[in-house]
This record gives C-alpha cells, sequence and structure tokens, in this order.
C-alpha cells in the first residue's frame, strides 16, 4: 500500500509545483496559445514511462510527478500537451507489445 | 496500524483528487476551464492553516465534537473498508450514523442555514433505503455480508454487477446522491449557503472536507469493490474516474430537486430496483 502513498504524493506533489510553476510563466489574462514545448515534453516523457511500465515503482513515481505537473497547469493549460503525450504513450505502449508479441 | 494510517492518508488524497476530478468534469461540461483537479485538496489543507472562529450561537462542545466524530466516521469506514474488508453492515452503520452526524452539525452551530439543512438531513436519510436495500439483495444472492468473501464469491461466479444490476444501480444512486452538486445533495442547496457546514470554519471545516474525501473515496471503492469482483489497482483507478466523470456529467446537467422530489426519487427508484432484483433472482 505504501507505494501507493508515494505514487499520490508525487502526482500532487507535481501537481502543486506545476500550478505554481505555470502562474509564474503566464501571468496574462488566458489566451489560447499554441502548443508549450517544455509542457510537450515533460508530458511525454511522463505519459510515456508511466504507461509503458518498467517495472519499476520509482519511475512511476517520477512519471506520476511529470504527469501531475503538465496536467495540472494554470486552468486552461496544458490540456493540448497532456492529450498529445497521452496518444503518445499509448503508441509507444501499442508498437513495444506488438514487436514482444511478434518475437514470441 | 501502520496500515490503517497509509489507507487513511490514501483515501484522503484519493478522494481529494477524485472530487477535485469532478469538479473539473461539472466545469468543463458547462464550458469553464474549471480549477486543477487538486483544488479540492489545497481547499482542505488551507482550512487547516486559517483562524478558527466560534459563533457565539454555538452550543459549546458539542459543535467541535461532531466534526470529530464525523472524521471518526469515516476512518472507521476506511478500516472496515478496503484494511479489512469487513461485513457490509459495518459500513451501512457508518454510513447511518453520518447522516445522524450531519444533522447535528447543522443544528450545533445556532446558524438558520444550518437549522434547515439540519431538518433536510433527516429527510435526505432516504438515501439509506437504496443502499439497505441493495445489501440486502447482495447478501440474498451471495449468502454473505463479509467484503471479502462477496469478492471470493465474485472471483468464482462473476462480478455482481452481471447477476443483480438494478442493486448495482441502487448503490449508484446512493454515490450520486452524495456527490457534491447532486440532485439529491439537499442538505447543501444554494438556498442554504452550505448548508450544515456554513458555519464551520478554519480546522474544523479543514475536519468536514476530509471526511467528505474519505468518504467519497470509500463509497467509490464499495461500489465497484462489491459489484465488479476482484479488480486490480489499475481497474479500480479506471472504475474510481470513469465514476467521478459520470457522476460529474449528471450533477453538471440536472438541476437540485426540491427536498420532497429528491426523497420520492430516491424511493421510487429504490423501489423499482428492488423488486426488479428479486423478480431477476427468482426467475
Amino acid at each position: 500500500m505504501i507505494e501507493y502513498l508515494i505514487y499520490l504524493l508525487t502526482f500532487v506533489i507535481g501537481s502543486i509545483a506545476g500550478l505554481l510553476w505555470s502562474y509564474k510563466i503566464h501571468s496574462e489574462p488566458y489566451v489560447i496559445e499554441n502548443i508549450d514545448i517544455k509542457s510537450l515534453i515533460i508530458a511525454i516523457v511522463g505519459w510515456v514511462i508511466t504507461i509503458n511500465n518498467f517495472g519499476s515503482w520509482i519511475l512511476i513515481a517520477i512519471g506520476l510527478f511529470l504527469i501531475g505537473f503538465v496536467f495540472n497547469e494554470r486552468p486552461g493549460y496544458g490540456r493540448k500537451e497532456t492529450v498529445i503525450g497521452i496518444v503518445v504513450s499509448v503508441v509507444i505502449y501499442l508498437v513495444f507489445r506488438f514487436i514482444s508479441g511478434v518475437i514470441v | 496500524m501502520a496500515e490503517i494510517l497509509i489507507d487513511v492518508i490514501v483515501a484522503f488524497l484519493g478522494g481529494s483528487l477524485l472530487l477535485g476530478l469532478h469538479r473539473k468534469i461539472m466545469a468543463r461540461v458547462q464550458r469553464r476551464p474549471g480549477p486543477p483537479i487538486i483544488q479540492n485538496l489545497l481547499h482542505s489543507l488551507k482550512f487547516f492553516f486559517k483562524e478558527t472562529a466560534f459563533p457565539k450561537t454555538a452550543s459549546m462542545p458539542f459543535y467541535v465534537g461532531i466534526i470529530f466524530i464525523l472524521a471518526v466516521v469515516w476512518i472507521i469506514g476506511v478500516i472496515a473498508g478496503p484494511v479489512t474488508e469487513n461485513s457490509l453492515l459495518i459500513l451501512f452503520g457508518v454510513y447511518a450514523v453520518y447522516k445522524i452526524v450531519e444533522h447535528n452539525a447543522g443544528s450545533s452551530s445556532g446558524s438558520p442555514y444550518g437549522k434547515m439543512s439540519c431538518v433536510r438531513a433527516v429527510l435526505s436519510a432516504a438515501t439509506e433505503l437504496p443502499l439497505f436495500a441493495a445489501i440486502v439483495l447482495v447478501y440474498a444472492k451471495t449468502g454473505t455480508m463479509n467484503i471479502a468473501q462477496i469478492i471470493s464469491y465474485q472471483g468464482v461466479h462473476g462480478p455482481l454487477v452481471a447477476s443483480v444490476p438494478l442493486a448495482a444501480l441502487m448503490f449508484f444512486v446512493l454515490i450520486l446522491a452524495k456527490s457534491p452538486y447532486s440532485p439529491f445533495a439537499i442538505t447543501k442547496g444554494k438556498d442554504l449557503v452550505t448548508g450544515y457546514e456554513t458555519e464551520h470554519f478554519g480546522v474544523l471545516r479543514g475536519f468536514l472536507m476530509f471526511s467528505e474525501s474519505v468518504a467519497w473515496f470509500v463509497l467509490c471503492w464499495l461500489f465497484l469493490t462489491v459489484f465488479f469482483g476482484p479488480i486490480s489497482v489499475l481497474w479500480l483507478v479506471v472504475g474510481l474516474i470513469v465514476i467521478a466523470v459520470i457522476t460529474g456529467f449528471i450533477n453538471a446537467t440536472t438541476p437540485m430537486l426540491s427536498p420532497n422530489h429528491s426523497v420520492m426519487t430516491l424511493i421510487t427508484i429504490c423501489c423499482i430496483c428492488f423488486v426488479g432484483t428479486i423478480l431477476m433472482i427468482i426467475i
């Protein structure tokens, strides 16, 4: 059970960090902008290492920290990056599954 | 002891995030950006550091004690549920006491909003009817009240949601009634400000929000465990998110019912589902 507590805590800490960071970056009134490259990279890395479970709870915890960081940015920001992160990680997961299935 | 503490913290964090997600879903349905999903958690934590004021009209020490009783009640819910997988009757008792506490929290502050909420809490005890009926039907089907044995039963015979779907629906209606901004949430109608919570500030409000988060986690966990059988943690998380999405969507698109309509709707759903399930079991 302790690992789930760690997952939740890392997600929450990542969320708070992301919220503070995005308010620091975006102090202007809300405007719809293009995709933020930094957030996109963080989201992709986070979702890939979480969904493609490499068997390490530390990696999953880091992944959840990164997911929370982008997912809980200032309202309106980080949505597109999160969706792209999910799509990329699911595609990578399916490709790995397909390759491992072919090899087996 | 450590396991209980860890489970309570997990229930609090998980429940808070799910309630935050629920609020976010409602906002998105209403075409608003909505707050981040950690907003509910941040609110809960914030109240622990705020000044605690006591109304002159409050009946002390009842006013303070009832809040801690509420927190203890749901901690017992965590122990009887996720920790020990004990009897469903204990959880029914927890929910019954929770309704009494809700009633008393409203009456103890002396606020007219709290008092009105207190009266409505008596009416909203109708939500216990679906819970009790669902427990009876689960017992009729499985022959046990023990959650661990119900899980084992489903491991052999398949999930109960397939064999007694109307009982599952009844339980889901209970969860819906407990969710924020629900059409059945008459104790916290907008006409009552925040209902029985109106005159609770600082640490007391923090404990109220803590209890609500834990309660939400326990009820959703119970629903998924009792009706969807032995499920992995991943599917449990998916189920919890799906419940938050469905209840958020329903609450965002339906108005709050008046107290008498709310009670009659709950009782009608309960009667239809109960009779339907009995017929399904007999036939």
